[in-house]
């Protein structure tokens, strides 16, 4: 009889306990990140031909770049949201959109920073210790196999060396961006009083980062697409540190 | 009650024996590979995700001279890495798939367990990592790399002995690791050369012990860059080659302007087997190469203060190549273990 109760005792005990533990979704805030290439106020597909700012055709077949570090900044400290991912195009022409979802501390948030590239321990993996769902293993087709390290950003396509609004591209030129090393890991920091949002428990919050390859090319550094078309950073590196600069000043930040 | 502890720890010891009787395939079907080292060679750093393996380095043998590596399946490393040459070619630049021509000269593959940094421009950093760049390279295998191991893993044998070997299925871990570990077990240090250098006085010829005299001395500097027991400091410099050179070297890797048109010191340790010489193989044989340090090489900026005209008389170069003829290291040219 005694075992008994000892038993119902304990039953009724761990009830109380689990209805007391707090349910996990209760108050959890979600945070998204859209990221949307686009030309102009097209978004971009690839293969497709577009009409740049100053009226070059431009088709775009490879786009992928890494993000890294990424943090929602706020006036009592950063939060980490994102460690790294590969950004690929060509994922997203697969069906997978370039979109990643954390959840983060209920909270007034300012901005947003991140680094384009990876930081030089994530830049000196070696690539085949990852299997091929990792952004850093060989699948991604981003390691240098000449050269220790990883590509950054890769942006290739074709664009005309005339201004042509009629189109197609009539006279191309291969052009073939490759940035990496160290040297050039660049940070990108987007936040103002627009964009700051408050986040409330179980929040749903999401951000649109778009992409601007105008102002990639037409960005404060100067790219003379007729003259610097290639770039594998070492073989011209002072082109590389002109986009990558162009780059990371490409993306703004928007609400949907 | 006595009993069941009795009991209970009878068990308890079977299920422990059990185990610890489990089969462990590759405890069991593979063992160390014990490296002999020539005489007078420093220890091999090995790195410890691939500890050299009887199996390991039969995998990467195998693989090393496996032309579906390739896209085309046409040509694998020992296409352009020949043993009776040292690993090297007998061309100035080797022809990769659909014959197709990079721009530099194979380079000989022996003690590479020593080497900080690889290729003529040191951009890579390891031996498993230098297995990626002829792969991929348009120029020579032309096969993206998880398409290569894509293709090699459906081979039931590799993915066998990649399971003893490292306990996984055959990735791009196993086809890096395997390979580095075969390339690290090419050591070459039983020379003539050698034998004189390990006491036997007889073995080398008056010609060539004062062509090693000459290769030493302060007034040729030879062993300034071509030092040590593998005969490199593995430094980058300029040797006069060209006024202007196509390829820009480690200025490649760095993008310095001060690395513009150096490469990496090679080894001269078979040198008699490697011709064509240069990182270009752009001199045909080794007297022209004596010929062209004699002269002094072209007026590059960033040639070395070390080349310069040295004004040999016909002796000094016939006792100089004598002693470079003494660097050849026949067993190794012929050793079974590292063929295929």
């Amino acid at each position: 009889m005694k075992n008994v109760w000892l038993m119902v005792s304990a039953f009724v005990l761990v009830a109380i306990m689990s209805s007391c533990e707090k349910d996990p979704n209760l108050g959890a805030s979600t945070f998204t990140l859209a990221v949307h290439p686009v030309i102009g106020d097209e978004a971009l597909v690839l293969n497709q031909e577009y009409l740049d700012q100053e009226n070059y055709r431009i088709k775009p077949v490879t786009l992928k770049f890494y993000v890294s570090n990424v943090v929602l900044t706020s006036a009592s400290g950063d939060i980490k949201i994102l460690d790294l991912d590969l950004l690929d195009m060509e994922r997203v022409a697969a069906g997978e959109p370039m979109t990643f979802q954390v959840e983060v501390p209920a909270g007034n948030y300012t901005g947003i920073s991140f680094w384009v590239g990876l930081d030089s321990t994530q830049n000196a993996n070696d690539p085949a210790q990852f299997d091929n769902s990792n952004p850093l293993s060989l699948s991604a087709g981003t390691f240098w196999t000449w050269n220790t390290g990883y590509r950054f950003v890769m942006l290739e396509g074709y664009y005309d060396t005339i201004q042509n609004t009629a189109g197609p591209v009539s006279s191309s030129r291969f052009f073939n961006y490759h940035t990496g090393t160290n040297l050039l890991y660049a940070k990108a920091e987007l936040g103002n009083a627009s964009t700051a949002f408050t986040v409330a428990e179980g929040d749903n919050y999401t951000y649109n980062l778009d992409l601007d390859l105008n102002k990639v090319f037409y960005g404060p550094e100067d790219i003379n697409r007729l003259q610097d078309a290639t770039t594998h950073t070492t073989g011209n590196f002072p082109l590389a540190d002109k986009f990558t600069q162009n780059f990371v000043k490409a993306f703004t930040l928007s609400t949907p | 009650m006595l009993n069941g502890k009795l009991l209970f720890c009878v068990g308890l010891f079977l299920v422990l024996l059990a185990s610890s009787c489990k089969p462990d395939d590759s405890e069991q079907l593979d063992s160390p590979y014990n490296l002999v080292l020539p005489a007078g060679f420093p220890p091999m750093s090995i790195p410890a995700d691939n500890q050299l393996t009887e199996v390991r380095i039969e995998l990467g043998k195998m693989l090393f001279f496996d032309k579906a590596l390739s896209r085309d399946s046409s040509v694998s490393c020992g296409s352009c890495h020949l043993q009776s040459h040292a690993f090297s070619d007998v061309v100035n630049i080797s022809s990769g798939i659909e014959g197709r021509k990079g721009m530099r000269n194979s380079p000989p593959l022996f003690n590479l367990g020593y080497h900080p940094y690889f290729f003529f421009d040191g951009g890579v950093p390891t031996l498993e990592l230098q297995v990626l760049a002829p792969v991929q390279d348009v120029n020579e295998m032309d096969h993206e790399f998880p398409f290569a191991v894509q293709r090699l893993a459906q081979n039931p044998v590799y993915q066998k002995m990649a399971q003893i070997a490292y306990n996984r299925d055959f990735d791009a871990f196993v086809l890096t690791r395997a390979i580095g570990a075969y390339e690290r077990i090419l050591v070459s240090g039983n020379s003539t050369y050698d034998k004189y250098n390990n006491g036997n006085s007889s073995a080398l010829n008056e010609s060539a012990k004062r062509g090693l005299a000459l290769f030493n001395s302060e007034r040729l500097s030879c062993s300034g860059c071509h030092s040590g027991f593998n005969f490199t400091d593995y430094s980058f410099r300029n040797n006069g080659l060209y006024v202007q050179y196509p390829d820009s070297g480690r200025m490649r890797v760095t993008t310095l302007p001060e690395d513009r048109d150096k490469f990496k010191v090679p080894s001269l340790r078979n040198i008699a087997l490697t011709a064509p010489y240069m990182h270009d193989g752009s001199i045909a044989t080794l007297p022209e190469v004596v010929e062209h340090y004699n002269n002094g090489g072209a007026a590059n900026l960033n040639k070395d203060p070390r080349i310069k005209p040295l004004m040999l008389t016909s002796q000094e170069k016939s006792d100089l190549l004598e002693f470079l003829y003494s660097l050849t290291d026949n067993d190794f040219i012929t050793n079974p273990d590292y063929a295929p």
